[in-house]
């Protein structure tokens, strides 16, 4: 398991990658993409970086998908649709509001990068899509 | 998480510090010690058979592990002899019961040492004293006045292709000395044990001795809610090499050989540095009759001699396999046991060497290899090196992948809640694993087999496409179909519980090489250790990552398990 003072680094972690892969407009991707979706997604997270939490997301999202992207998306068992610049933006907060408890940003950048692999395929089991 | 078994000790230190003995493996050592007659085999199988109940108390002399006659188990009196009679009728007679049950009654009185042969087994200061290999690594007296015998004591490895040479060879001392275990064991009226264990409720133990197969069973009840409707079985015999099969949900079944408890690969210091010994336990050292106990020196000879004929048989088959000079039989066991001479100089661990290996195009070092960083100068290869890329390329040839488990280390231990919970009262608890667990000989063994169940659940043994040595095994990564809920668990969250025991594992093993392609690029041999479990072509499986993936064994459904092992396969790019 996690050890306790990475718990925190891991529910940041594994929420980035939900947001991205909901951002990402995968069904517009081609048909080679989409196959290979989650090795894509952890390769790109394995090679981008960013000075911050939102840029890393930015240079992920635009190495895979260029200038588009999902701004609503449509929820599992709801009818509203979610509006995904404001999940974004309240996760922004909890970043930076839990911050101050892990330490840099540059932490959770490293924490995603370096354990990429592993968060996505939590990440496809739970949308199960393996 | 592998279920695996029971402890078989504390230690009074550190407010009873664990030991990695397993009750049966602890059983069976003594058992082999006295194996010179029925009776005394039997008994020495079957001397702690209460422990696994677990019934600690504390005395002013500190915790007390009650496990003989009078024991209160589910509100009635154990009696041993009536579980004996039960048990054992059809191979032992009325007389040689009461005999057994005699002996394993008196094993813990005052003075035992003097009389009872289970006794003098296990009692280190009067006796041959070799339970004490449960309770340190480096035992003080000397190890074949315990009834260990060394095989070969290895030293001035320096080379990973060294310690896979010796580790070879210790494959194959294990593989040849279960023959012989195996053959004494059915003298004494013994082809197969098993041994159950089921969590749950308090109950005495079984015993079923089946004549016509000669075939042990003891069937042990351990009151553990946490465990509640586990089963285990243990396999041991001639035939069987480890392995670990789920016979259905919590129903697991291990299979062992007799070496895998009975021969050991320990470090051990000599005054040269660290060494290595090759150990096993010698059988029927213990006699007990008219004269009373005595060690059987025409035993101990007579195993010996089998040992060391064993050890050269071994030495000429790693030898034939790959086609070498035949004097490097001799040659081999020298240089392991860290003799070195000549003026030529080994290009891999800078050993000094007296004959001369052709390296260049074609030889040794065919067009092929690249790996000219990994060499130092020099224009020859020691008999060790030699033989171990001589087998890293033929192992290499045969695909896919050739591992040897070596010792884990220990990540964490934990004491279960169940057994913690039962202890509440006296504001301590009979085991106690703050200050870690000790290292011992035996647990070494034990350390190895948990090694070894691990790579069990991420690796399956292929069917051999050549001739090899016969304890050559080759392996490769099991395919989605082959795996299921158990091995993924475990394989992610390396839990193994010799209850009440949890402990984690940081598994570690010797790769020879990586299948797949018929060609030498680079050097594979390496130790797996640290963090590495093993290597993906994009990224190498590590401890970290398989805690991140741990949130998956609570939620996940049965189904889809083998989807996330095919997804860890193909995203880590793992090595065949």
């Amino acid at each position: 398991m996690v050890s306790e003072n990475n718990q925190d680094l891991d529910s940041l972690a594994i929420e980035f990658l939900r947001l991205i892969n909901d951002i990402i407009p995968w069904r517009d991707l081609p048909n080679e993409v989409k196959r290979d979706k989650w090795r894509i997604l952890a390769k790109r997270v394995m090679a981008s970086s960013g000075g911050d939490i939102q840029e890393f997301l930015h240079n992920i999202v635009k190495s895979i998908a260029g200038d588009s992207f999902y701004v609503t998306r449509g929820e599992e068992g709801k009818e509203e649709r979610c509006r995904l610049g404001e999940r974004l933006e309240e996760y922004l907060k909890e970043v930076k509001k839990k911050v101050k408890d892990i330490g840099k940003e540059e932490e959770l950048i490293n924490y995603i990068k370096s354990r990429a692999i592993p968060l996505v395929i939590r990440l496809s089991a739970e949308k199960g899509e393996t | 998480m592998l279920l695996y078994g029971v402890v078989a000790r504390t230690q009074k230190s550190f407010d009873g510090l664990p030991a990695l003995a397993e009750i049966t493996h602890h059983q069976l050592v003594v058992a082999t010690a006295l194996a010179s007659n029925k009776v005394l085999f039997f008994a020495g199988l079957l001397h702690d058979i209460l422990k696994p109940l677990l019934k600690f108390k504390k005395s002013t002399g500190g915790w007390q592990w009650h496990h003989l006659d009078g024991l209160e188990v589910d509100n009635t009196k154990a009696n041993l002899e009536k579980i004996f009679k039960q048990g054992l009728s059809s191979i032992l007679s009325e007389n040689d019961i009461e005999l057994l049950t005699q002996l394993i009654l008196q094993h813990h009185q005052r003075d035992a040492v003097r009389y009872n042969p289970i006794a003098f087994a296990e009692n280190d200061r009067s006796g041959l004293g070799i339970a004490i290999m449960e309770a340190t690594l480096f035992p003080k007296k000397n190890l074949e006045h315990m009834g260990l015998y060394t095989c070969i004591e290895a030293k001035g490895l320096i080379h990973p292709y060294h310690f896979f040479v010796l580790t070879l060879i210790y494959q194959g001392i294990k593989y040849y000395l279960n023959k012989v275990y195996s053959e004494i064991f059915s003298s004494q009226g013994l082809t197969k044990l098993i041994v159950e264990y089921n969590f749950g409720s308090e109950k005495l133990p079984e015993i079923r001795y089946d004549n016509g197969n000669s075939v042990l069973t003891i069937r042990y009840y351990i009151p553990s809610t946490l465990f509640k409707d586990w089963k285990v079985s243990h396999e041991y015999e001639g035939e069987a090499s480890f392995n670990i099969k789920e016979i259905e949900a919590k129903n697991i079944k291990i299979y062992h050989s007799w070496s895998d408890i009975l021969t050991l690969l320990v470090p051990s210091l000599s005054i040269n540095g660290l060494a290595y010994k090759v150990l096993c336990v010698i059988p029927r050292i213990i006699t007990y009759g008219d004269k009373g106990i005595i060690i059987d020196g025409n035993a101990i000879s007579s195993f010996v001699n089998r040992a060391r004929k064993i050890v050269d048989n071994v030495l000429a088959e790693i030898q034939e396999h790959v086609r070498l000079d035949s004097s490097y039989d001799e040659v081999l066991l020298r240089y392991v046991e860290g003799t070195e001479q000549g003026n030529f100089k080994c290009i891999f661990c800078g050993k000094r060497t007296d004959r001369e290996v052709k390296l260049s195009r074609g030889k040794l070092l065919s067009e092929r290899f690249t790996d000219y960083h990994r060499i130092q100068a020099g224009v020859s290869v020691c008999p060790l090196c030699h033989v171990g890329f001589s087998y890293e390329e033929l192992l290499r040839n045969q695909g896919p992948a050739f591992y040897l488990p070596l010792p884990c280390e220990i990540s964490s231990i934990d004491i279960a809640d169940d057994f913690k919970q039962k202890y509440l009262t006296y504001g301590a608890c009979p085991i106690n694993p703050k200050e870690g667990v000790v290292l011992s000989v035996l647990g070494l063994s034990t350390m190895q087999l948990m090694s070894n169940a691990w790579y069990m659940s991420l690796l399956k043994e292929i069917d051999r496409r050549s001739p090899l040595p016969s304890w050559i095994k080759p392996y490769t990564l099991r395919a989605q179909k082959d795996v299921n809920e158990f091995y993924v668990k475990f394989l992610i969250n390396r839990k193994i519980v010799i209850y009440p025991l949890i402990v984690k594992i940081r598994p570690k093993a010797l790769i020879s090489s990586y299948g797949g392609e018929n060609k030498k690029f680079v050097l594979n041999t390496e130790i797996l250790e640290g963090h590495t479990l093993w290597r993906g072509s994009e990224l190498d499986v590590t401890e970290e990552h398989l805690d991140v993936l741990e949130a998956l064994t609570t939620t996940l459904k049965y189904s889809a398990y083998k989807k996330v092992y095919g997804k860890l396969v193909s995203l880590y790019g793992l090595r065949e």
